[in-house]
């Protein structure tokens, strides 16, 4: 199933047509987005450890969905 | 132009390309494996097509064909499957079901044929300066 994904970071956002077959990480890798670093989210729910190689089927995605990689810097 | 043929209760979507052919656009031109919508920042895309393992599918969002393919032509398909009441034309069904998605997929293949000359000749380029020694 095509879905809409809203990939964004700290700095930009993008909006692809993927393949609801693929996993998150090699939607992150397609669209240059830094995984290694802060939280991944997928409509707000943080992904856990391993849970990038998960599809979006996986994650029960069937339409749309925001997909957010964001590095929190710490106060001093 | 995609071709729809039904056949007991499933729908039977062709696409004017072969798996291989889309592959190959989604692959090195992904921003022409989309139609799009809006302007500037609000620039989106609406409708996209790509290949996935199974057997295929078709949604407002984007046409998915089958890796695999059957067909005598070596032709993309998608398969889905419908029920079709028995006092109403499938034709009606299927157009219900599926008839937006077409239009969009017809629009989106009529600018395949150029893109993928363009990636062949790329890649012909490419080819010709490779010595095996």
């Amino acid at each position: 199933m095509t879905i809409q994904v809203r990939i964004s970071n700290n700095l930009e956002r993008d909006t692809v047509l993927v393949d609801s077959a693929r996993t998150l990480k090699s939607v992150l890798e397609e669209n240059g987005v830094d995984y290694g670093r802060g939280n991944i989210t997928l409509d707000g729910s943080v992904i856990p450890a391993g849970g990038l190689e998960r599809t979006f089927d996986y994650y029960g995605i069937t339409e749309r969905c925001y997909l957010s990689a964001v590095v929190k810097a710490d106060n001093a | 132009m995609a071709t729809i043929t039904v056949s007991g209760n499933a729908i039977i979507i062709k696409s004017g390309f072969t798996p291989d052919e889309i592959a190959l656009v989604a692959k090195y031109r992904p921003a022409a494996a989309a139609l799009y919508e809006g302007e500037g920042q609000n620039r989106e895309p609406v409708f996209g097509i790509g290949v996935t393992p199974g057997t295929g599918s078709l949604s407002k969002l984007g046409a998915m064909f089958s890796r695999t393919t059957t067909d005598p032509d070596g032709k993309a398909t998608i398969t889905l499957v419908s029920n079709f009441p028995e006092d109403v034309d499938p034709k009606d069904v299927v157009a219900e079901l599926v008839g937006t998605a077409i239009i969009q997929l017809n629009k989106l293949e009529a600018t395949l044929p150029a893109v993928i000359d363009e990636i062949a000749a790329e890649k012909a380029a490419i080819l010709e300066n490779i010595t095996v020694a």
